[in-house]
């Protein structure tokens, strides 16, 4: 009853019109980043930082959280209408809501999925509300050891449900485990691999990475791609009919339950969300999925926005980002002088709950974006991906220049642009360095803490209940995906082939 | 394919006897502690060991992965990628020397007119809204300090 009382004083606070801007601008950005082709929400939210700069820090990671769901709502749009998801989150929405569209119900596609988004992230922000302070309280009886077993299990089920082989997606992590290293050592102060340069003395900057491997390296793989064609489509009624909804709504409640529940284990994302929504919707209905079924839009859609809130979850109570964009997110957090963790909800409650009751506030403005308004978002798509690339590369640029005022940022992001044009025509997976870049420090500091109060004995890892077993399952999940026969993998191979 | 996957091995695996052998320079352990050299010789070691796994995985016959790779695309869009790339490194350059005005000025209008084969006036609207629109959006507005040249332009 606390936590509710405490989500109405923060409902108050983010309905103030400036808050409610915050959110309108975050929202409006975020449903143009799902909407356009070839930028997806890590790469939107790390290049949009630089907007909230002079903003205080409830006013900056209410919008960028706003950026970060409303690219789930956009992505639907060209999935439906063009058959070109704006985000990997959409590739499967492609499979039956562009078949709908081509029977003339693409209108009500884009209905039950903004409907569906709704109902999941309004049901899983509320999951939020419940889970999260019992879950924060505990994680602040962690000591270094518990955090060291955790923050490698979220590294570990993120390696284990990424690509196909498991030794890349292991050495992509020490790589970015190894990025992390770099700088002044969080002990002692040693420098290390700085060369002697003075811009690495405080190490990579993590969003200076994020735009260079997302964002500028996705403008570079476009180049090699024809533009992308829009043609006219007419969007007559949004809302499904009575026997459409019947067939829909438990396809919406599997979709939220799914979405909200993987959305609780670290290294998932949304991606995985709606491809092993859409797996279990094939044992549920009775249609045939892939020739216009509204369940195939209902479920993946809901699961992917349930998803996106129970995300949260992990970051606000562990400090542990479960994916990319949550992990730029985290980073926005630091920027504006916030350490995600437990701690949030003891020192910031103010902060904490304002902006999870400014995700209800998003999700309405979402839906009421996305109805009456799809024509406008369709209108969008006519922009030239070359005015596009322009703006993403110059955003980037003032993004990252402005972090530390330094033009040895940009260099470093327009290097690691092209380093992650060569990841992806290699098909490296990407997310497990972005993490392990946030987590190596992290995880670091945690051991050497641990060794430090044990004397220099490992045994602290296994004497310790929880961190041992957290270190159990971390080692499980990454030998049954050796194996091939880790749950979800087979969906989270596919919705990384579909990465967009 | 499995040639660039054994290059991207070879990579891996100096960067790993790099890594070990860089935090092998710095203290392993520091008055009875671990120190800074410490998570850097497990990264090395590590990394050294996977990169002679991942080589030996794309080197078996029944393995290695099958096909071409392509690095750069063939045929007409090689070239404005590659330009592309180069103006990106130029920018880094000019920026200090231009400002940020310039430069984005001059990086824009290549983009859009070369790379994009936009119309030229289109570029150049584009341009001045993206170089001198973004400058006062920015500096102006939202309080963010941008590079100016050494003529302070």
């Amino acid at each position: 009853m606390e936590s509710l009382g405490l989500l109405a004083s923060g409902l108050a606070n983010a309905l103030t019109p400036t808050n409610l801007l915050f959110a309108l601008i975050g929202c409006t950005l975020g449903m143009l980043v799902g909407v356009l082709p070839g930028v997806g929400p890590t790469a939107g939210i790390a290049v949009l930082i630089p907007l909230t700069f002079q903003l205080n820090p409830t006013g900056a990671i209410i919008m960028l959280a706003a950026i970060y769901y409303g690219a789930m709502y956009g992505g639907t749009i060209t999935s439906v209408l063009l058959n070109t998801p704006g985000e990997a989150a959409s590739v499967v929405t492609t499979f039956d809501g562009y078949q709908m569209a081509r029977q003339g119900r693409g209108g009500v596609a884009l209905g039950v999925a903004a409907i569906g988004s709704f109902i999941g992230g309004t049901v899983a922000t509320f999951g939020l509300v419940l889970v999260a302070p019992p879950l924060a309280a505990f994680a602040l009886t962690f000591g270094p050891a518990e955090q060291f077993a955790l923050l490698t299990l979220g590294l570990s089920t993120l390696i284990g449900l990424t690509g196909r082989s498991v030794v890349a997606g292991l050495l992509m992590a020490l790589f970015g485990l190894v990025l992390g290293l770099v700088g002044l050592d969080p002990v002692v102060g040693t420098p290390r691999f700085t060369f002697g340069i003075v811009d690495l003395f405080d190490g990579i900057e993590f969003v200076t990475v994020v735009m260079g491997l997302f964002g500028i390296s996705e403008v570079l793989i476009n180049l090699e791609q024809p533009a992308l064609q829009v043609f006219g489509t007419k969007i007559s009624s949004l809302f499904p009919n009575r026997e459409e909804w019947g067939r829909s709504v438990g396809s919406i409640a599997r979709g939220t339950g799914l979405g909200f529940v993987l959305g609780l284990i670290p290294g998932t994302n949304s991606a995985i969300a709606s491809f092993l929504s859409y797996a279990v919707e094939r044992r549920f209905t009775k249609q045939e999925l892939g020739t216009g079924a509204i369940e195939g839009v209902a479920a993946p859609e809901t699961a992917n926005n349930a998803y996106t809130s129970a995300a949260l979850i992990p970051l606000f109570t562990l400090g542990l980002p479960s994916s990319p964009a949550i992990a730029v997110l985290a980073g926005a957090f630091i920027i504006n002088g916030l350490v995600p963790g437990p701690l949030l909800f003891r020192d910031r409650p103010d902060f904490v709950w304002t902006v999870i009751a400014s995700l209800y506030v998003g999700n309405v403005m979402l839906l009421i974006m996305n109805l009456p308004l799809v024509g406008l978002w369709v209108s969008v798509l006519k922009i030239r991906y070359p005015i596009l690339m322009v703006s993403i590369i110059v955003f980037s640029i003032v993004g990252s220049y402005s972090l530390n005022g330094s033009i040895f940022d940009v260099g470093t992001m327009f290097f690691f642009g092209v380093l992650g044009y060569l990841f992806k025509k290699l098909d490296l997976p990407m997310a497990p360095a972005v993490l392990a870049l946030v987590l190596g420090p992290l995880i670091e500091r945690a051991l050497r803490t641990s060794l430090e109060i044990s004397g220099g004995e490992a045994s602290i890892f296994i004497e310790k209940p929880i961190a041992a077993a957290l270190l159990g399952l971390a080692a499980i999940i990454l030998l049954g995906a050796a194996l091939g026969r880790l749950p979800f993998q087979r969906q989270a191979a596919a919705a990384e082939e579909a990465e967009v | 394919m499995a040639r660039a996957y054994q290059v991207v091995g070879v990579m891996f695996l100096v960067m790993g006897v790099f890594v070990l052998y860089q935090s092998l320079q710095l203290r392993y352990i520091s008055r009875g502690i671990p120190g800074p050299g410490f998570f850097g010789v497990w990264l090395g070691g590590l990394m050294t060991v996977l990169a002679v796994v991942f080589l030996v995985q794309n080197m078996l016959p029944n393995r290695r992965p099958s096909g071409p790779f392509e690095l750069l695309p063939s045929g007409e869009m090689r070239l404005p990628l590659l330009l592309a790339i180069a103006a990106l490194a130029v920018t880094v350059v000019a920026l200090p020397i231009l400002g940020f005005r310039l430069t984005i000025f001059g990086l824009s209008l290549f983009l859009l007119s070369y790379v994009g084969r936009q119309p030229l006036a289109l570029s150049l609207a584009v341009s001045a809204v993206a170089s001198v629109g973004v400058y006062y959006l920015f500096t102006a507005l939202l309080g963010v300090i941008l590079p100016t040249g050494l003529g302070g332009i």
